[in-house]
Order: C-alpha cells, then structure tokens, then sequence
C-alpha cells in the first residue's frame, strides 16, 4: 500500500542517518609503503609534525625531490607533546614524522609508540649522528634521529652591557648579581629575562641552573636529591625565587613561556637570557626579526668558581608506529639530515644540526654564529640523566612545572615544593 | 460501521508505535553510542590500573584510583579551588542578577539597547572572553596595573593572576561575566511572573520599596533563587576554558577538569584522569537532580 | 531612585560592554602603543595591521612573533561555521523527530525513552571525552569536521529534543488531527503540519544550538590536531600562546571570532524582549 513504502522509505532514510555514526574511512588510506625505492613513494602525502618553523620554499624542494608532498603541522612544543602522548595512547594516527624529544625517549620508547630507525635509516646517515646518538637510545636501538643539537647557553645584549659599563659576560653567579646592578642602573629595570610559567620551557631554567650549581636533579640510582636544602636544586630554585623579589627578573615571567620571553629580549626589554638555545643567535640578529639586530651575543653560562655545567636537550625525528606512509617518512628525515638542508633550516628555524658533516661545514665556513662560544660551551655540556630520561620522566616534568611556578609567586615555600617533588618522584621508583 | 473505524484505530495505533520508535532512533543512537557508551569505557578506564607506563601490572584495580586521587594533594587543592569558585560565582551571580533584573525590570527607553548588550557577555564564547580579559589583568601592559598606577593607588605592576586567592577571585570574575546575563534572564523572568496586585496591595499597606522588596518580591523569587543557584552551581563547577586561557595549568588556579585534563592529556594517565573525572561527575549529577526538583517545583 | 537606577544602567552597559571595546581598541592599535608603559587604551595611531596579518596571513616576522600562517584563521572561522551549522541543522532534524514521537505519538517505553535523553543531560560532558576519544579514534573520525558535528549532534539532541518536547506538549493538536482525517499518514502530517507549527520553537533552539557549538572549546581541542577541523575558539588559545607578547593580533582574533555569536545573539534578543513583554 502507498503508505506503508512509504514510511519503508522514510525509515531507510533515518536509519541510515544513523548509521553515519559508525561510517569508517575517509584520508588517505594506503598502506605503510614497502621497500625504500623512491619510485614507490611518489604521490603520497606525509604528515610532519614538528613544533618549529619551517619554510614552504624548502619543504617544496623536498617535494620536487622526491615527489611526496608535506603537510607541515607546527604546534606549540607543550601542545604538540599532549597531542603525540593523547594519539599514541590510543593508537591512532597523528603524523608520519613526529617530534621526539630527548625526553620522550623513556616514555615513548618504552611503551613501543615509535619505530626503531637503525633499520630504516642508511649507514652513514646513522655514523654520522653518532656522538647526539645518545640521547635518543634505549634497549639497545636508536628511536630517533637528532635534528636540533640543542642545549642551554646564556645570550646577552652587548649594546646595553656597554652602556652598564660591563666589558664580559658574567663567569660566575658573584659577577652576574653585580652586573644586574649595574644594568638597573644604566636604567634597565628587568635585565634578565627567564621564563617561570607553569610549563616545560618554564622549568628548563631551574635544571639548568642545579648543573650550572654544580649538581644534579638526580642520583644514579634516580633517587631525587633537591629536597635537601644544601643541595643545588634547592639553591637554584631560592635563587630563582630571590631573583624575582629583588627585581632582577620582571614580575610577569611568572606566566612566560621560553618564546615570549625571548621575544622580549629580541625586543630589547631585557639584557641577559639565562637559559637558551645557541639556534636561536640567527633569529636575535635578524633585522626582520629582532629589534637588537647585531647586539645579540653568546655567553657561558655563569657557575659557582667559573663557567658552569649546561646540559643538552636534543631534538629528533621520529616515525611512529602508526604512521601510514613509513618509507616516504624515512625519506624526509633523510633529507632533513643532508648538510645543505640542516644548514638551510638552521638559518631559518634556529635548529643547529646534529650531524657531524653538517656541523664541519657550518663552522668551517665561519657560518655559525657565536661558533667560539659554542664550541667552548660544549665541554660543560653534560646529560640532565646521566642513564638516560626514566620512562616516568613526562609525569616528573608535569609535577615540576606545577610546584616550582607555585613556588615563584610565592605560594609555596621553596622548601614544600621540592619536598612535594621528591616525594612524587621518588614514589615513581619504588 | 463499527469494524471499520476499529480497522483504521489499530492501523493508526500501530503507525504511531512504528513512527514512534523510528522517530527517536537518530536521538537515542546517537546519545548511547556517543556520550553512554564512552561513558562505560571511562568508568572502565578509571578502576583499572596504568599499565607498565606507569610500572604497574595491567588489570582491575577496583577502587584504588579513586582513592589516590583522593589523597593526592595536587587533586585537593584542586577541590579546594573549585569549592571557592563555585561560592564565589553564585554568590555574586545572584546578588548581581537580582540587581540587574530589578534594574531592567520595568520598561523604560532604551531597555531593549540594554538588554542586546547585556546578552553578549554570555554569547562569546568562553575563550574569548578569557582572551578579552587578559588584556585587563595582564602583569606588564594590563589595563589594571595602568589604570590603578596611574591612579597611584599601586607602585608598580602586579601580576594579579599569580596571587593566591586573588587569582581565583579574577578567574571567577570573568567567568561570572560570561554567566550573569543568563542569571539576569532567570530572575527578570522569575520578577515577571509576579502580579503587580501583589505590589499594590502591599503599597496600601503603607510598605516602602526596599519593604516590598524584602518581603514581598525576595520570598517569591525563591524558586527562581533555586534555579539560579543550581544553573550557577553546575556551571562553576566544571569551570575550565576561562582558567586555560588565562593561567594555564598552574597550580594556584586549578580547578577539577583542568586537573582532569593535565593528569589525562598531559601526563596520560587516563586511570587517575577518569576516576576524578567521574568523582566530579558524581557530585555534579548531584546538583543536577536538585535542579530538575527545582525546575518542577518552579514550573508548578 | 531614579538617579540610582540610571547609574545601574551605565554600570550594566560599561560591564558587559567594557572588554568588548578594550578588545576593539587593543586589536586596532600598533604592538608598540600596547606594550608601552603605561599602556594606551585608546590607540593614537590606529591600524588594521592587526586584521590584515590574521585574514591573509604575513610570512615575515616582526620581533614579537608576527608569523600567521596564511589562511589558517579564515580556515578556523569557516570551520567553526560548518560545524555550528552543521551540528544545529543535524541536531534539529534528530530532535524535532523525536520530540515529535515522544510528545505526540505517546508510543510504548516513549516515557523511558524521554528519561533517558534528559538524565543524559546530568552527565557532564568531560567523563564522556575520554571514552569518546577512544570510540572516534576507532571510527577514523578524529581531526575531521563531520566528526566533531555528530559529537555536537549527540551533545545537543536532549536539550533540545526536551525544549520542542514541551513545545509539542503545549500546541493545539487540531491542526494535525485535521490533516489526518483528510488522509494524510503520520508522517507526512509531521512533516506538513506538524513542522511548521513548531517553526518559533525551532528556530529558538537553532540559536542556542550555533551559539553553544561555536563556544565549544574542550571538545574540539581534543579531537583535533590540524586545520582540518580546528574551529576558532581552539585556534584562538593558540595565539594565546605564541603570540602572548602581541595584544593586537590576540585581541583582533577574539573580535573577529566574537562576531558570529554577536550577531546571533542581537537576533536573539528580539525573541527574548518579545517574551519578557513587561511591566510598564
């Protein structure tokens, strides 16, 4: 009968409304490519999922090389990272080529979310990233491939140091109180700009100032040993806290990231930069880019009798398990690595390459802006977990960044919150 | 005659039944699949144990989660803040939303100018009134720390988000911005159910305005105070997005759900992340039972 | 008495309005007039620049951080209207439907089906999110825009199915019972008479539905990683982020972002001064 089709009809229609919700597919949906010849990546399209820039112009050449076309994703680095964790916990497909801080490598490595690279990377591409090879090692494999042989140095304005009167940067914490007091008086009101908010590149400070103190965060064994208040984690967080009281740091920096705050340096409100990356000296001398064009310059981080202990925090690429297109995405980070491509995104996105041809080259040619200071840096250079990051790191980390922010507005004595933080950490051990 | 209309009674019973379930299909499988089923995962999620990412044994772990997030002093203060945020909200939205709604409550020029405006607060979305806001609080180019410099009434700036209770007081300010208008609404559609006989009767009996409003406006408001308070609670409650936007996951503002999501997202600990999520949702179905009771008591 | 009530009604309109223009005038003065101390409120040298380098994107950089990517704002606006739009319009076909079976063809179980979608009500959305990640990560659904629709869909459908629920409840069945007995079936009853009768009903609902979908935060935020998907409000608290040291870009976003729901809001202020008729 007319009406009963047609309610039949209508109730096709409904159900298969409903039935959207269960609908699978959609992207791109080849598989994983097999073999590495270059002719069966061709017209594939990868996700690269990195938390700097990256200019079109040299992700086209990648492209016009090998015929995969690139979806650069940049995130900020604390949103990128949730987003990796979030993804690989639930198994789901986030990019081809991912992040991979040297703090992921006991996270990450240990629960399997990423692909081990000595199979999938040549030979000499691996010989030649041997000595930033440790960092992203575990079990024996190596999980990422470095990109950003980054680690902590201080930068300083020379224009507003002339104008205190001040010949050298600072070797020790004695000789830096002193010169904030010359630059305060040379009218600088914060002269040293240090990030403090309640994230990653807000607690960086603090670890480097306990190396640059002479100690550590933790023993060989992973026990926590900044609880004590003879121990250099707690002088380098009072210090911290004296700083901001005294004026030395402005009372904002409580809510500053590590990029706003440099901003602020390359826009001329600060002098020092206490903790940064030496990738970033193109950046604070570029006229497009930086109100101090040619007065930015490198420095030793300041320590107790003389310059003091940094520490490295390298960067790498990785392929996660779940990427669709691995061959294509072994591709990129293949010719990421090649020296006149490091070297081009080490002028554009601030990332000193890691290979050693690359970095022979950068300073072979007079390239490497502040090279003088970052090979004398480099022998204070020591790993903040000298057995590499413990698969608890990400939580420790998230602790830090909550207790020490609470700790410099004053919340929480300097004391409670390295306390709160051992006990939390040491609970991670047991 | 009869059997025929009986024919046309069933066909037309049956159809309703038929069309009936047809109808609400979409409704109900979206809900079971997208918000019930999820629901279960969750629970699921929030009684087993973190797995070797967390160096545990995989398995049930029965109520332990609950209990450690609990004792968790980081998920205390958590409470604790969220406690004050939610005091803080409804007490200043419904003094403020009576205010208001008696202010608009009669006609006079221009109150439909005033009344556009006073919706758009509630309009934005949340984030963007955090991303307003900041402009007013930020330490170094905010418009307080000016305005109150130039004022003299501070010395220098301050960074009004870092205070303890201060923050929470700020943070709570923008998110009652965001809530008043409806608040307002509530009461202005509560006043207006009063009949102006009970005013007049009360003005023979000699009562001034503030009288009236004592004893005769305040004691009928109730069941809108009860819809107000309940709507305000539940709101407060799961405050997150003004937070985000302006402080992030420090600790001096942490509500519940920004500690949900550090512990979730940030820190993937999606066992603890469930239980104090559920924990919350506990006390939330709490209140929302209460606000169904006073909606039924209201619309009686 | 009067006087006290004018002083409310400047202290009202200054409240509600004041972030609004501090927003406006931030967005259309110069990074340096922002960052000076003391600040400038009112810019004496105004700009676009702010709207210009956020519509069509700038690839150079100014000190400070100036790097929009080209497009990726517009691309979070029209996002954030085809899943607002998108959402309402699903979610009225969903709820007008059921609000009709439950209010009208009263069938069996309909009271617990109505239980059900209220109580759903009561379950605040975050103890779903993390079960719901789970099930669109199954479903491929992650990071698209028709992902994020159905969310809304299942997110809005009780509320709104409850409000045309009691919508139903109240209007005259005459008009339906006429066109059945000149023969139409159910549903095309429903659809002819039914439909139109509910057409205030609807429209008020379409409202609330655009302008919570368009506040969405938390959700997209999860369910999102590029610019697929990523609607505004997300996109927003990442200029938060990246830009924190330059107000007017900041401040230009969350104007540009704030108009859709502004717009919509001054639509549905009518509706509500038409209902609140008013004592005089």
């Amino acid at each position: 009968m007319n009406g009963r089709r047609g309610l039949i009809g209508l109730a096709a229609l409904v159900v298969s409304a409903s039935l959207l919700a269960a609908s699978c597919g959609g992207g791109s949906s080849s598989s994983s490519g097999a073999g590495g010849s270059s002719e069966s990546i061709r017209g594939q399209t990868i996700t690269v999922m990195v938390p700097y820039d990256m200019p079109q112009k040299l992700l086209n050449e990648f492209t016009a090389q090998t015929g995969v076309k690139v979806n650069y994703v940049k995130l900020g680095w604390d949103a990128t990272h949730t987003k990796l964790v979030t993804a690989n916990a639930a198994k789901v497909y986030i990019a081809d080529v991912a992040e991979f801080d040297w703090s992921f490598t006991g996270q990450f490595a240990g629960a399997g979310w990423v692909e081990p690279l000595d199979t999938v990377l040549p030979k000499p591409l691996l010989e030649n990233l041997k000595n930033t090879d440790a960092a992203f090692s575990a079990n024996g494999h190596t999980w990422a491939a470095c990109y950003s042989n980054d680690f902590r140095v201080s930068m300083y304005n020379k224009k507003m140091f002339a104008k205190a009167g001040i010949s050298s940067f600072p070797t020790t914490f004695d000789e830096l109180a002193t010169d904030v007091q010359k630059l305060k008086a040379a009218g600088i009101q914060y002269p040293l700009a240090i990030p403090m908010a309640a994230t990653e590149g807000g607690v960086t400070p603090w670890y480097l100032l306990t190396l640059a103190m002479g100690g550590q965060l933790f023993d060989n064994n992973l026990k926590p040993q900044f609880a004590s208040p003879s121990s250099a984690g707690y002088k380098a967080l009072q210090w911290e806290v004296d700083a901001l009281k005294n004026g030395w740091v402005s009372p904002g920096a409580v809510s500053l990231d590590d990029t706003p705050t440099f901003d602020k340096f390359t826009a001329g409100q600060n002098a020092i930069v206490l903790a940064t990356g030496p990738g970033n000296m193109p950046t604070a001398n570029d006229p497009k880019q930086s109100s101090i064009a040619g007065d930015a310059q490198l420095g030793l981080v300041p320590g107790m009798t003389g310059p003091g202990s940094s520490f490295g925090l390298p960067e790498g690429l990785s392929i996660p398990v779940t990427a669709k297109h691995k061959a294509a995405a072994a591709a990129f980070i293949e010719w990421w690595e090649q020296p006149k491509n490091a070297i081009a995104i080490y002028h554009t996105q601030g990332s000193l390459p890691c290979g050693a041809d690359a970095l022979k080259q950068l300073s072979d040619t007079g390239q490497l802006q502040g090279g003088a200071v970052v090979t004398a840096e480099l022998p204070h250079v020591v790993p903040l977990f000298p057995s590499g990051a413990p698969i608890w790191y990400e939580q420790f980390s998230s602790d830090a960044q909550g207790l020490l922010n609470a700790a410099v507005k004053g919340q929480m004595s300097v004391g409670d919150a390295l306390n709160q933080l051992s006990a939390k950490a040491a609970a991670h051990t047991q | 005659m009869r059997a025929w209309r009986n024919r046309e009674g069933d066909r037309s019973a049956r159809e309703a039944q038929v069309l009936g379930w047809l109808f609400v299909a979409p409704a109900v499988a979206a809900v079971v699949v997208l918000i019930l089923y999820p629901l279960v995962t969750g629970f699921k999620q929030s009684i087993r144990s973190g797995g070797f990412l967390f160096g545990e044994k995989p398995g049930y772990v029965g109520l332990r989660n609950y209990k450690d997030v609990i004792h968790d002093p980081t998920s205390q203060s958590a409470m604790r803040h969220t406690v004050e945020y939610v005091l803080l909200a409804v007490s200043l939205e419904i003094v403020l939303g009576i205010a208001i709604a008696v202010t608009l409550h009669r006609v006079f020029r221009g109150r439909g100018f005033v009344l556009a405006v006073l919706i758009l607060p509630w309009a934005l979305p949340s984030v963007v009134s955090g991303v307003l806001w900041r402009r007013v609080f930020d330490p170094d180019n905010g418009m307080l720390n000016s305005v109150l410099m130039q004022l003299h009434i501070i010395s220098h700036p301050q960074v009004w988000l870092a205070s303890g209770r201060g923050a929470i007081f700020y943070i709570t300010l923008v998110h009652v911005w965001g809530v008043l208008p409806l608040i307002s609404l509530i009461f202005l559609a509560g006043l207006q159910s009063i009949p102006d006989e009970v005013y007049s009767a009360s003005a023979v009996d000699g009562a001034t305005p503030w009288r009236q409003f004592r004893h005769v406006t305040l004691p009928l408001l109730r069941p809108s105070i009860a819809i107000a308070l309940t709507v305000g609670t539940l709101l407060a409650i799961s405050i997150f997005d003004e937070i985000y936007v302006l402080n992030g996951t420090a600790l001096n503002t942490r509500s519940i759900l920004i500690q949900v999501y550090n512990t979730t997202f940030v820190e993937a600990d999606f066992a603890h992340g469930t239980a104090l999520a559920f924990l919350l949702a506990v006390v939330t179905a709490v209140f929302g039972g209460l606000y169904a009771l006073a909606l039924r008591r209201a619309t009686v | 008495m009067r006087l006290l009530k004018l002083i409310a009604i400047v202290l009202i309109v200054a409240w509600s309005i004041g972030p609004i223009v501090l927003g406006i005038t931030t967005s259309i003065s110069t990074q340096r007039e922002v960052n000076s101390i003391p600040t400038h409120w009112v810019p004496q040298s105004p700009t676009l620049g702010a709207y210009r380098a956020l519509l069509n994107g700038s690839t150079g950089q100014v000190s400070g951080g100036t790097v929009v990517q080209g497009g990726d704002f517009v691309h979070a606006m029209t996002n954030s209207a085809v899943i607002a739009l998108g959402a309402a319009a699903l979610t009225l076909i969903v709820s007008t439907m059921a609000a009709y079976a439950l209010g009208r063809l009263r069938f069996r179980l309909s009271g617990g089906v109505l239980a059900l979608l209220i109580g759903t009500l009561v379950i605040p959305i975050f103890v779903v999110v993390i079960g719901l990640f789970q099930v669109m990560a199954n479903s491929h659904l992650i990071d698209t825009k028709r992902g994020l629709i159905l969310v809304f869909v299942a997110t809005q459908s009780p509320l709104a199915t409850w409000l045309l629920y009691t919508q139903v409840r109240e209007m005259p069945h005459e008009p339906e019972e006429a066109a059945l007995i000149d023969g139409c079936r159910r549903w095309q009853a429903f659809v002819r008479v039914v439909v139109p009768q509910m057409s205030s009903g609807i429209a008020a609902v379409a409202a609330i539905i655009v302008l919570s979908v368009w506040g969405e935060f938390l959700i997209p935020l999860l369910l999102t990683t590029t610019m697929n998907a990523k609607p505004v409000t997300v996109l927003i608290t990442e200029y938060v982020g990246k830009y924190t040291t330059n107000y007017p870009i900041v401040a230009a976003a969350g104007v540009l972002a704030l108009i859709p729901p502004a717009i919509l809001a001054l639509v549905l202020n009518k509706r509500i001064t038409g209902m609140l008729a008013g004592s005089s």
